[in-house]
């Protein structure tokens, strides 16, 4: 493998900080934004269209559902507002509750389909969930757009040529490859490097994915020490310590919600900020609103590679700030990327409509309306955002950033001025890349990263 | 030399054969029982180590599987590919939070490999009762050790098998790296070597197993109605006048 220099390479990734511009969207030949309504064509009927919307809307899990399904109501009452899809038909919403367990939820979504006979069907965040309702969307003939529940076993091992289902939700391991890369550049002389992740495929995840790229960009890094606190857990003190007796240079997380609360805030108890840097996967990625102004500043703040309400900043991007805006008008706080996420797949079923009316007049048959949104491309509050046809998997930069406090905001916030973007197409394995055996790498990212991506040099 | 060899496991699979013919029960029965214990033991450990599962599918796209594999939509390697590691059921146990407590899927693949180990078990027991029976094999003294072997191997092997996670792009963790919490990624990456490993070693460690104690069955079959028939002669010889004194 050819010797490249790191700063070549990150060059090379297309990485942005602090982007002035926005990437394109990949293989979309077209993007549209949410106001390309024209007038329908064609007899259009008057009855509600009905949505299926199931996400958690109690447990833990409820900080991740509620703002879906507050994504999802927005959209909707910004479409029934302008007079409904095409013109003419109203979104009505049947909400279900997640938490009621995997064989509550394929009920559910059987009783939405036949006995509600909802059009389409949206939400869940559970990759236990997807898997389930994924190939039962497809015998039932439901059009689907999976707002998160990301699994590679879906579409890997269940469902190898999704018709009526397709996934808004980022990659999963643009979380580990984002925050590496990030670190990579912010902190390129680390070598001693200690991991705090929830024990579940999450954090194993996002451990491999950080430790690949780490390995690769920072040469002679090692790993000191290794948590794994059960998900859930509120009591960080044992990992804590375990981290700072390693004497790392770095320590990297990717525990969440509720639980990272408890983490950074016993964390600052033991001065673990102040004697190694800091980066997080996810850190303000569940709840913007619940990160103190005592959280610490200048750490590499992750949001699931996916989304965060500050960015893109200002006017640069008016979708985002007009999004921000209506959302915080609606529901009295800020959006995270569920919030977002749901609402872009509401719009993307919407345009997707709006097109194939155009095409063939009247209401359009699923088909038609798949056919639009295989490949659709779609400018979002987050950017753009395009399906691909092949896995129906919708994919949009990644991004991460710093956190910092700053007067206009009651908690702290991820520094729109310095955020780290990267397209997401040059850290994914392309199309094509083969799975990878049993036993063997953990993802086709990994494994693509592992056998492509040279070793670098200072 | 190469004649012999395949003279020796024609004749070890003949014996295989004769047994199972013989003993189609006992054949039944352990592949039967070696083939549930593969499913519901990493079921087991999982429901005693997290917790029970409380859902259970078969995969409902299946069913458009045939159409699928007909259809010119997907290239032949993908097709292949799919089909190595398409899942037929799978449990799940639920959890509070956005991933399941564990997920336990069964693909083609494993229970080719299932019934692969179960036939072997089948046909080991199956020898060594026919063995018994025929006064062949020493009266089962090759066959205890294999057996010993074959049953370490394969506790080893099942205990240690790989669990298929449906997390966010999971990896395939073995049952035991699931069922007990906190262990390092090097923890988990030598119980997946291991799994590899003594999954190899089931298979080719009993493969031979059985063909040795078939072997020797077959062998001592061959002894016994040589010298039955040594025997048969030398009553005729003893039959012949003039031979007495």
């Amino acid at each position: 493998m050819a010797d490249v220099s790191r700063r070549d390479f990150i060059k090379q990734l297309g990485v942005t900080v602090g982007a002035a511009a926005l990437a394109g969207p990949v293989g979309a030949a077209v993007s549209a934004g949410p106001a390309e309504a024209q007038s329908a064509a064609g007899k259009i009927p008057d009855t509600p269209l009905k949505v299926g919307q199931m996400t958690f809307l109690s447990g833990p899990a409820a900080v991740l559902g509620e703002p879906m399904l507050k994504g999802t109501l927005l959209a909707v009452e910004e479409i029934n507002a302008a007079g409904g899809v095409l013109g003419k038909r109203k979104i009505e919403v049947v909400k279900a509750d997640e938490a009621a367990g995997t064989d509550a939820n394929v009920k559910e979504l059987k009783r939405l389909k036949l006995e509600e006979k909802i059009d389409f069907f949206t939400g869940i965040t559970s990759s236990g969930n997807t898997p389930a309702l994924g190939p039962v969307a497809e015998e039932l003939k439901v059009l689907t757009i999976f707002v998160d529940g990301c699994t590679d076993f879906l579409f890997d091992k269940a469902v190898p040529n999704p018709k009526y289902v397709f996934r808004i939700t980022n990659i999963q391991s643009a979380d580990g490859v984002t925050a590496a890369i990030a670190t990579a550049m912010t902190w390129p002389h680390v070598r001693r490097i200690a991991h705090i992740h929830p024990d579940y495929s999450y954090g194993r995840n996002a451990f491999d994915h950080t430790k690949i790229v780490l390995d690769k960009m920072l040469p002679g890094v090692e790993v000191v020490m290794e948590g794994w606190p059960k998900l859930g857990t509120t009591d960080f003190t044992a990992h804590i310590t375990k981290a700072i007796s390693a004497k790392p240079d770095l320590l990297v997380s990717s525990v969440w919600g509720g639980d990272y609360i408890a983490f950074y805030k016993q964390g600052l108890g033991y001065g673990l900020f102040k004697q190694m840097k800091f980066t997080s996967t996810i850190a303000f990625g569940v709840a913007p609103h619940a990160i103190g102004k005592d959280h610490p500043e200048g750490v590499i703040a992750g949001v699931h590679a996916n989304y965060y309400f500050t960015y893109p900043p200002g006017n640069r991007w008016p979708l985002n700030t007009e999004f921000v805006k209506k959302y915080y008008a609606r529901w009295k706080e800020y959006p995270n990327f569920q919030a977002e996420g749901a609402y872009v797949a509401m719009q993307m079923y919407k345009l997707a409509i709006e097109r194939a009316n155009r095409l063939t007049g009247g209401w359009p048959e699923d088909e038609q309306i798949i056919g639009q949104l295989e490949g659709l491309g779609y400018s979002g509050p987050a950017g753009y955002i395009y399906f691909r046809p092949d896995n129906h998997q919708g994919y949009k930069d990644a991004m991460t950033g710093f956190s910092k406090n700053v007067d206009s905001y009651p908690f702290q916030i991820l520094d729109p001025a310095s955020v780290i973007t990267i397209p997401i197409r040059n850290i994914t394995a392309p199309p094509g890349w083969p799975a990878p055996a049993l036993n063997g790498p953990p993802t086709r990212t990994y494994d693509w990263i592992e056998k492509t991506w040279p070793k670098m040099r200072e | 030399m190469r004649r012999a060899v395949w003279s020796a496991v024609g004749r070890a699979v003949g014996s295989i054969w004769d047994a199972v013919r013989a003993r189609p029960l006992v054949f039944a029965s352990v592949a039967l029982a070696v083939f549930a214990l593969n499913l519901v033991l990493p079921l087991a450990v999982l429901s005693f180590a997290r917790k029970p599962w409380d859902y259970f599918s078969f995969n409902p796209w299946l069913s458009q599987l045939p159409g699928w594999l007909a259809s010119p939509q997907a290239s032949f390697d993908r097709k292949l590919t799919f089909l190595q590691n398409v899942s037929i059921f799978w449990f799940t146990a639920s959890s509070p939070y956005d991933a399941p407590e564990w997920g336990f899927a069964v693909g083609l693949r494993d229970l080719v490999r299932w019934a692969f180990v179960a036939s072997l078990f089948g046909a080991y027991f199956a020898l060594w009762a026919y063995a018994r029976t025929r006064g062949a094999g020493g009266q089962g003294r090759g066959g205890r050790p294999g057996g010993v072997a074959g049953a370490v191997l394969s506790t080893l092997g099942l205990s240690t098998a790989p669990c298929s996670v449906m997390g966010c792009g999971a990896p395939v963790l073995p049952v035991v790296g699931l069922a007990f919490q906190g262990l390092s990624s090097s923890a988990l990456v030598g119980l997946a070597t291991l799994s590899s490993v003594a999954n190899l070693a089931v298979e080719v460690g009993l493969s031979l197993v059985v063909l040795v104690l078939a072997w020797i069955v077959g062998r001592d079959r061959a002894g016994l109605r040589a010298s039955a028939g040594v025997r048969l002669e030398g009553s005729h010889l003893d039959a012949v006048p003039g031979r007495q004194g």
